[in-house]
Parts: C-alpha cells; sequence; structure tokens
C-alpha cells in the first residue's frame, strides 16, 4: 500500500531538530520520505462517546463506564460532552524500514523517524477533521490529549487500548505501556457543542498546539511551543 | 463418531459462526472478557454452541479466544478452570451427535512480538502451549488458531500446538482488502509457512467480508496443497452510534459465500456479524458442493514475514557475502558481536539483486548457535528478503531455524548418515525446504550417475520422514576445474537432470574456479553454462557485476524476463548509480569531506589519503579534527542534528575503508563502551545516533539493543569488563528500570555509566545514581571521552 498521507516535509524538518528551511535537513527528509511511502499501512480506530468530566475529582466517565482519572484531562474536556476515542498506526513495516535506513546511514535513519512522526501526525488530524466534517458538524474538536499528557497517568493506556480494541488494527501496547508500533497515537478528543463557529474555530486552531504544550510537564523540552 | 482426520478435504464441513457477537447480544459488555461467561454463564454459552451444531455446522469453536495468560492477567480468574469450562460445555453440546467437533479456539495474545513489540518469541510459545495443553487435556478435538495478523505469532502458535499436543491443527489469518496481513505479509507467506509447518489446513477468518475474500481466496489455493479454510464476517463493519454493525443477511451471505466453497474450499463457516442463520442457510446451499480437498502443486518454495518466494520459475540469486571463510572484516565483526556490520551486507546484497539471503556465521571461537540465530532475527527484523541458514552444526541450524520468522531454506543437508539423522527431524518440524548436498559417507562421487544417486537417496530419506521431496533443492556441487576439467560438466549433468525431473537445484558458483587466476571469468562462463542447464538457484557475490551481466543476458535470451523488464530495470539503475556518482573528490581531503558530511567524498578521500599516510595518521589529523569541529558546531547551534549525523556517515565510510585497506586499522581495537535501550523501551534511535558517533571516534560498541533487562547489561559488563555503559530510556515509566540497571552495575563493576534519553534531566540523572547525563548526542560523546582521559590518568 502507498501512502496516501500528504507529507509535511517542514513538520518533519522541525521533528529533525533542524532549522526551518535547512536544506540539507529537507533533502533528506525527502529521501527519507521516498523510502518510506510505499511502508506505510495506516489505520485508525474512532469511537465516539458521550462523557462526564468532573474537574474537581479528576475524572472523566464515558457512557460505557469506562473512566479515566486525571485533572488536567478533566479541566481540559471541562466543556464537552463527548469525545471522540481516537487510534492511529502507521504499521509495523514502518519501524522495520526506520531500522534499515539506520543501519545504511544514521542520518537517513534520523530522518525517517523524523517523517513518520510527521506522518502520524497528518494523519491522526486527517481522519479526525474527516470525522468531524462528516458527523459532528456541529462540534469544536478540541486537541488530542493522551495518556501521560499532565497528570493523566499512562497505566491508563491500557484502558483506552482495551475499549478501542486497538488490537484490531495492530497496535498493541508493551509490558511498559509503550505503543508498537511506535509510529502510533492513541488520544481523547473532546467534542464541544460551538455558539459561534468560525470564532471558535479559529480560536482553538491557533491554540492548539500550545495547549499541547502546556499541559505537558517537560519545560525543557526542544519543541515546546 | 467419525473421525475428524477421515472427513478432511473429503467431506464439505462446517465452522460455526461467531460467539462474541451473539455473547453481544446476550449482553456481555464492551470490554467484559467473554471468558468469564464460561463460568458464570454456562447455559448460555451452551445455546450458542448448540444452535449453531443444530444449524448444521460440523465445528464450534470453544470459548477460549482470549484465554491465554497475558489476557487473563488482573481478571482474577483462573486459566484451567476456564479452558476446562470453556470445552466441557462446547462437548456437552456435541454430545451423542455424530461428526460434531469442538475446536479449541487460540486467537493472538495482544502485544506484539519483538522486534516490532516487546515479546519474545519463546515466550509466546510458551504462553501458547500452555493454553494448548489444558485445552487438549480437556478433551478438545482439534486446534483452531485465528485471527492470526502476524506471521511471526502464527508460527510460535503452530509450534507451541505441535509441542504440546497431537491435535489437527488449523489456522486462519486475517487480512485487509489488499491481502496483506497487518504486520505486512501476503496470503501465499502466511499459507506456505503454515503448511510447511504441518498444519492440517489453513484459511481465512475476520476483517473482510465473502465479497472482500473473493479476490484472495485464488491466492492461497494457488499456494498450498492443504484443505482451505473460509471463515469470514458477515460483511464490513458499519458504525451506528458507537456500536458496530454488520450489514450481510442470512441469505445474501449463504449465497456469496456458494461462490467461495465452489472455488475449492474444504470448510465454510463464519466470523463477527453471522447467526446460526447465517450458517443455516450457507450450509442450506453449500451441502450439495464436494470439499475442495487437496491441490497437487509440485512447487518449491520459500518464504519470509512479508513475501513468499517461489523456487523454480525463474532462476534465484542467493547471496553469499554473509560468509566469513576468507573475509577478514566479516570474522572481526563477528568476534565484536557488531551485527550491524552483517545487517548492512544483508542490506547491500538485497539491493544488488539478491532473492535470497545465505547466512553462515561458523568461524572458530565464536558461540554459532548463539551468533547465528541472533544473526538471523537482526537480519529479517531489517530486511523480507528470505534467508538460506548455512551452518554444519544442527544446533546451531534448530535455534536458528525456530527464531526463523517464516519458511527458511536450510543449508544444508548431505547423503552421510550423521547428516540425514540430524537434519531431516529438523526440516520437517521448523518446515524448511532444504538443500541436498551431492555428497556421502564415502565423499564426493566423480560422476554426475553417483551423485544423483546420492541425490535421489536423500530424497527417500527425506519422505520417510515426512518431507515432500518437492521440498528438495539438489547440490550437484561444483567442484574446482583446477583439480579435474570434467568437473563443470560432472555437475552441469546433474543439473540437467534434475531439471527432467522437476527438481529444484543450487550450485555455488564461484567454488568452480578455485585455484585459478582471474576466477570472474570462469565464474561467469559456468554461471551462464548451468542456467542454461536449467539451474534454479545459484549461490553468488551479487556485487559481481560479471555474474549479473550472464544472469541478466541468460534470462534474457531464455524468454525468463517478460518484456526484458528486469534487464532493461538493472541496467538502467546501473547507469543511475553512475550518474549519481559525485565527480572531482581529489579536491576535497579527508577532514573537508566529513566536515561537509559528504559520504562518498569522504571514502574516496580515505582511500587517497592511504596512499602516504598510515591509518591512524588519518584518523588522529583529519578524521578526529572534522569530528571535533562538528561537534563544536552543533554545541554552539551553528549547525544541526541532521549535518552532524551526515558528518557521523561521511566518517563511518572514511573509517571503513581503513579498516578494509589497511590490515592495521583492523586489530587496533579502541576501547569498549556498552549501550543500551533499557528494559522496557523499544525506542532506539538516540541510543544508535550516540552509537554511530561513538564509532567514528574509535570507540568499539557492543549494542545491546532496546528493551534490554538490568540483569543482561551486567552480564555483558561483567564479561567484557567495560569501563563505560550509555543506557538511554525515552519514556518516564522506563526510568525506574534505568535505575535498576544502574544499581545493578554499581553494586557488581566499576563501569561508569552514562545516561540520556527524552525524559531525563541534570537531576534526574543524579538522582537515579548515573556518573554523568548527555542531554545531547555530541555530549555524550564528550562523556564517554573524559570517562576514558580519567581511566589513563587514573592508570598511571
Amino acid at each position: 500500500m502507498s501512502c496516501r498521507i500528504e507529507f509535511n516535509a517542514a513538520e518533519a524538518v522541525r521533528y529533525m531538530g533542524a532549522k526551518r528551511g535547512d536544506a540539507a535537513a529537507l533533502l533528506l527528509a525527502e529521501e527519507a520520505y521516498f523510502h518510506l511511502r510505499n511502508e506505510v499501512q495506516p489505520r485508525h480506530l474512532l469511537i465516539p462517546s458521550s462523557m462526564q468530566s468532573d474537574e474537581e475529582k479528576g475524572s472523566v466517565i464515558l457512557a460505557d463506564g469506562t473512566a479515566f482519572h486525571s485533572y488536567a484531562l478533566a479541566r481540559h474536556l471541562r466543556d464537552c460532552e463527548a469525545v471522540l476515542l481516537l487510534a492511529a498506526t502507521l504499521g509495523a513495516k514502518v519501524d522495520a524500514a526506520v531500522r534499515r535506513l539506520s543501519i545504511k546511514r544514521i542520518a537517513l535513519g534520523a530522518a525517517a523517524q523524523a517523517v513518520g512522526a510527521a506522518l502520524i501526525e497528518t494523519y491522526c488530524d486527517d481522519v479526525t477533521a474527516a470525522y468531524a466534517k462528516e458527523k459532528a458538524a456541529n462540534f469544536i474538536l478540541l486537541s488530542r490529549f493522551s495518556p501521560g499528557y499532565g497528570d493523566w497517568d499512562l497505566k491508563e493506556q491500557s484502558i483506552l487500548c482495551r475499549r478501542l480494541a486497538t488490537e484490531k488494527i495492530g497496535l498493541t501496547l508493551t509490558a511498559g505501556l509503550m505503543l508498537a508500533p511506535t509510529k502510533s497515537v492513541t488520544a481523547v478528543i473532546g467534542l464541544r457543542k460551538s455558539v459561534s463557529l468560525d470564532e471558535e474555530t479559529a480560536m482553538n486552531s491557533e491554540k492548539k498546539k500550545e495547549k499541547n504544550c502546556a499541559a505537558c510537564a517537560k519545560t525543557d523540552c526542544p519543541f515546546r511551543i | 463418531m467419525t473421525e475428524l482426520t477421515d472427513l478432511l478435504g473429503k467431506e464439505l464441513l462446517f465452522f460455526d459462526g461467531a460467539t462474541g457477537t451473539m455473547l453481544q447480544a446476550m449482553g456481555l459488555r464492551p470490554g467484559e472478557l467473554p471468558e468469564r461467561w464460561n463460568l458464570t454463564h454456562p447455559e448460555r454459552l451452551y445455546e450458542v454452541h448448540k444452535a449453531y451444531y443444530d444449524a448444521g455446522c460440523n465445528f464450534v469453536k470453544s470459548n477460549t479466544f482470549g484465554a491465554n495468560r497475558l489476557k487473563l492477567a488482573g481478571s482474577g480468574l483462573d486459566q484451567e478452570e476456564v479452558i476446562k469450562a470453556a470445552v466441557a460445555i462446547a462437548k456437552r453440546a456435541a454430545a451423542g451427535r455424530d461428526k460434531k467437533y469442538v475446536a479449541l479456539n487460540i486467537g493472538p495474545l495482544g502485544r506484539l512480538l519483538a522486534p516490532y513489540g516487546d515479546l519474545a518469541f519463546e515466550e509466546a510459545v510458551d504462553i501458547f502451549g500452555e493454553l494448548c495443553r489444558l485445552g487438549a487435556a480437556a478433551g478438545a478435538d482439534c486446534i483452531l488458531i485465528e485471527t492470526m495478523s502476524d506471521i511471526y505469532e502464527a508460527k510460535a502458535a503452530i509450534l507451541a500446538c505441535k509441542e504440546n499436543c497431537e491435535l489437527p491443527i488449523f489456522i486462519t489469518f486475517t487480512f485487509d482488502e489488499d491481502g496483506k496481513l497487518l504486520t505486512g505479509g501476503t496470503v501465499a507467506a502466511a499459507a506456505i509457512m503454515a503448511e510447511a509447518l504441518g498444519c492440517a489446513a489453513v484459511g481465512f477468518n475476520c476483517g473482510l467480508g465473502p465479497k472482500q475474500l473473493a479476490p484472495l481466496l485464488p491466492q492461497m489455493l494457488e499456494a498450498v496443497n492443504i484443505p482451505v479454510i473460509v471463515n469470514p464476517n458477515a460483511g464490513l463493519p458499519t458504525e451506528k452510534d458507537g456500536k458496530t454493525f454488520f450489514a450481510v443477511g442470512p441469505a445474501e451471505f449463504a449465497s456469496l459465500m456458494y461462490d467461495l466453497v465452489a472455488q475449492g474450499v474444504s470448510i465454510a463457516g463464519g466470523c463477527c456479524g453471522t447467526t446460526p442463520e447465517h450458517l443455516k442457510k450457507e450450509i442450506a446451499l453449500c451441502r450439495s458442493l464436494p470439499a475442495g480437498g487437496r491441490r497437487n502443486h509440485q512447487h518449491t518454495a520459500v518464504t519470509s514475514h512479508g513475501q513468499a518466494l517461489f523456487i523454480g520459475p525463474r532462476p534465484l540469486l542467493i547471496g553469499e557475502r554473509i560468509n566469513p571463510t576468507g573475509k577478514p572484516r566479516l570474522q572481526e565483526a563477528l568476534r565484536q558481536n557488531d551485527l550491524d556490520h552483517i545487517c548492512r551486507l544483508g542490506l547491500e546484497e538485497a539491493e544488488q539483486g539478491a532473492h535470497i539471503l545465505d547466512v553462515n556465521v561458523g568461524l572458530p571461537g565464536i558461540d554459532e548457535e548463539k551468533v547465528l540465530a541472533e544473526a538471523v532475527c537482526r537480519l529479517q527484523a531489517v530486511t523480507d528478503v528470505p534467508l538460506e541458514i548455512d551452518s554444519s552444526s544442527p544446533a546451531a541450524l534448530e535455534k536458528a531455524l525456530r527464531l526463523y520468522n517464516g519458511k527458511p531454506l536450510l543449508n544444508s543437508v548431505s547423503g552421510k548418515e550423521e547428516s540425514l539423522k540430524a537434519v531431516l527431524p529438523l526440516a520437517k518440524k521448523y518446515g524448511a525446504a532444504l538443500v541436498a548436498l551431492a555428497l556421502d559417507d564415502e565423499g564426493i562421487p566423480t560422476t554426475a550417475a553417483g551423485r544423483i544417486k546420492i541425490i535421489d537417496k536423500i530424497i527417500k530419506r527425506a519422505e520417510e520422514a515426512g518431507i515432500e521431496s518437492r521440498e528438495i533443492v539438489a547440490d550437484p556441487l561444483a567442484l574446482t576445474i583446477s583439480t579435474g576439467t570434467e568437473n563443470a560438466a560432472v555437475a552441469l549433468e546433474v543439473v540437467a537432470e534434475m531439471k527432467k525431473r522437476g527438481q529444484a537445484t543450487v550450485l555455488g558458483i564461484s567454488n568452480i574456479s578455485f585455484g585459478l587466476p582471474a576466477r570472474e571469468a570462469v565464474n561467469a562462463a559456468f554461471f551462464a553454462q548451468a542456467l542454461g542447464a536449467g539451474l534454479s538457484c545459484a549461490i553468488i557475490n551479487p556485487g559481481s557485476k560479471a555474474m549479473l551481466d550472464a544472469y541478466y543476458g541468460f534470462r534474457a535470451l531464455k524468454g525468463l524476463d517478460e518484456g526484458f523488464k528486469d534487464y532493461l530495470a538493472h541496467y538502467a539503475a546501473q547507469a543511475k548509480k553512475k550518474e549519481a556518482e559525485p565527480k572531482n573528490f581529489a579536491a576535497l581531503g579527508v577532514r573537508e569531506a566529513i566536515e561537509k558530511g559528504l559520504a562518498g567524498a569522504a571514502a574516496e578521500a580515505a582511500k587517497e589519503a592511504l596512499q602516504n599516510s598510515a591509518p591512524l595518521e588519518i584518523i588522529d589529523g583529519e578524521m578526529i579534527p572534522a569530528l571535533e569541529a562538528v561537534g563544536k558546531g552543533f554545541e554552539e547551534k551553528k549547525l544541526f542534528l541532521p549535518q552532524l549525523l551526515m558528518s557521523a556517515d561521511a566518517a563511518k565510510a572514511a573509517f571503513e575503508v581503513l579498516r578494509n585497506e589497511a590490515d592495521t586499522a583492523s586489530g587496533q581495537e579502541g576501547p569498549l563502551v556498552i549501550m543500551a535501550t533499557v528494559e522496557g523501551d523499544i525506542h532506539d534511535i538516540g541510543k544508535n545516533i550516540v552509537k554511530a558517533l561513538l564509532e567514528n571516534y574509535g570507540y568499539r560498541v557492543l549494542d545491546l539493543g532496546k528493551d534490554v533487562p538490568a540483569a543482561e547489561v551486567l552480564a555483558q559488563a561483567q564479561k567484557t569488563g567495560a569501563k563505560a555503559v550509555g543506557l538511554s530510556a525515552l519514556m518516564t515509566t522506563t526510568l525506574k528500570a534505568m535505575e535498576r540497571t544502574i544499581e545493578a552495575l554499581h553494586a557488581a563493576t566499576s563501569c561508569k555509566i552514562v545516561v540520556g534519553g527524552a525524559v531525563l534531566t541534570e537531576a534526574y540523572a543524579k538522582e537515579l545514581g548515573a556518573d554523568a547525563y548527555a542531554p545531547n548526542a555530541v555530549n555524550a560523546v564528550r562523556c564517554i571521552n573524559e570517562i576514558f582521559a580519567q581511566e589513563k590518568e587514573d592508570g598511571r
């Protein structure tokens, strides 16, 4: 299967730790993408659920009783009545390709790593946007919030994966609660009823990355915005 | 009671449909373990099973899909109790009726196997084995391994069943509409391995409906002879209000199934969304059809986790370069456990056009059993080119065959009694195609008739051991013409005879010229002759232009290259490669080439520099200053990670030249550093970057890989006496493992530990007890340099 995800080379260059517009990094990213594009087997799951969040207790309870425990998540979802549960992966072959390229040339391997990160980000954005357009037109989609963000314990990754039955897309957890294959994402996306759609959407997209970073404890992260 | 084996493939048989769908309709909640119902709702399960038997199904699947210790962990359920109850309920529903069987249902473990995930192959075998033993003891009639989406996990499950019971094994895989497993394997690759490992039947389940399966079914029927199973979903899932539905109703399902079964299916059933009503209609409509039974393909095939390769339709190239005989650089790499070097050779061979890679690591003084298995695992983690596992040690063969992800080519068995006794059972158990050498206890016969006789004997003995003759790839042996000019003719005569019989053949081509000068001329001419005689596989160096010229030329002449496709592609790629080679390297010195990150130029400059300088002078005078300059630029943020790594690649290219072309460079062993990503962590790009930089500086790096337990790091540190260890961790959850590793190392060794990784900070590192913290790769090298400088000073 060839890659149907648009490749955001500038984003890959950023993940590579290069400066914006760095020509050498851009060339490497393009080369890495050339090697990865036929290895990508993108798959995802999106499950909507109504939800109640309790900021004081730091809990988020889904309609079927599934419960998550995090003050940051509850705060993030405070104005929402529903969420989308998302799982997405580029598949195992991408990991093999990154390994292969790293062995040949470490620069190309590191570039492939960054290209994979850019591709999974775009893929998550695309599938969520497509869903929103089709089935949640009256909602504003908040940014993705994943186990491990803020005070949301990574241990709850297993609850999220079980609820989504991520095995179906070949996405599993290691004993150490890491996603395998590595180019994968699981997240909760808040759905908020829109009042003034245009205004809210604009504000939301502008603040999107900021919000993600603000919730994260790693204040010395080189990618922090 | 009719024996299942008497019916299989002779009478059309029917599996049941979905159990999960039925239980959900009865109130099983999402996320709840269905296996719990074996104890809490046995009557409900009995109803489901009975309804399927009443509908005419021959098999029901026991409610044990997830009854493995990984999925039951934390549920409070006792595995033995759950499995016993499941089989008993199904048996009760079958009681007193003929041609009704209970299949012990085994699903995936829910954790990806290494190298994609962290589950070790042998642990998977152990977990499946446990389930199988309990199910067999409870009285299941056969085993159904289903919903497999990874060939490696399927192999673990099949081996576990073979080793723990005598029941017939059925296996069904889940493909996407492109005919690929979740881990990328094709229909033929999955089915051929299952057949080779001795499964009684193979097929499809879940994922797709009968309509989407239709184009995939012929691929399986074409690939294997064993009976084929089709258990599709009731169409593709659709979602409404957060719930999943399957849209194909019983009548439509039955009619679609009829078309599939008529193609040659032997067992038909259903999966998600199918109900007793679906099966009732399916059985009513299909019952009149005969079972597809076995087919009679005579092809020889090998597979990897990604692809199946047929030996015969066109001659294939087997890369010979992963063999240390006469190769000092590879010997050095093997002694230093530098498996990346082996992977690099393999990847190069694959790029040069090898269809199969021979893997031989036999070298005095190394633990061949361990190293061969590791080499196979590392290679299959980076390429899906099938491997030929090559060793004279049965123990080394067994371990590598076991861990190989697919159906390998085994090199080799001979007519010697000892070899036949040791190797044939291995080929049978692990489902390998087998190279048969035309030699026996009396030596190598000088005549073609003598060699054919030995091959015939091997084929006969293989058949007695349960291995079909088509699995044998005969090697007539090319003896050098320098000891007898008739040697070429004898080998060719055997090839021609085997071709006549439809038996696959292989020859190590370059042996023909041993002892002669300008060997390539003779090799290429002999290769062309052998191809003309009908040779199926040639073991060659795919980097040899003369050999590839003979190969592509022959196929073009013989009409074995439709539309000259491969011929044109090969020579177009050659021209392109030549064009891409940068020119005017002479202008750049080693230092400048490395600083600019030009790998090709750095290699050329190193060759040039060797004319006038010793390798050590080049390293100290050119390479290290270049790396220092680049490292400084990186730390001052004048240049960035990509440039740093391109320089690392350029330095590596220069270093390889010094190693390959100057004897003095090899043998000069730098200080040893152990590197590992700690247990529980499967991210290794950071560690790999540091490793590359350390190697640039002349360090020997023992790379233990990722997800490495503390005990393994400690054992290696003690074994090697390494003075420095680098540890990497990406996530907060693995910092505990890092702390454990540091504790273990500090308690039992005097080595210094440098740590790094995304979640670490200086303060964290101190808390964990590390000797140094490296915020980036350049700094990691600096820390290691300082450790060894201090070491030197202390030593004075």
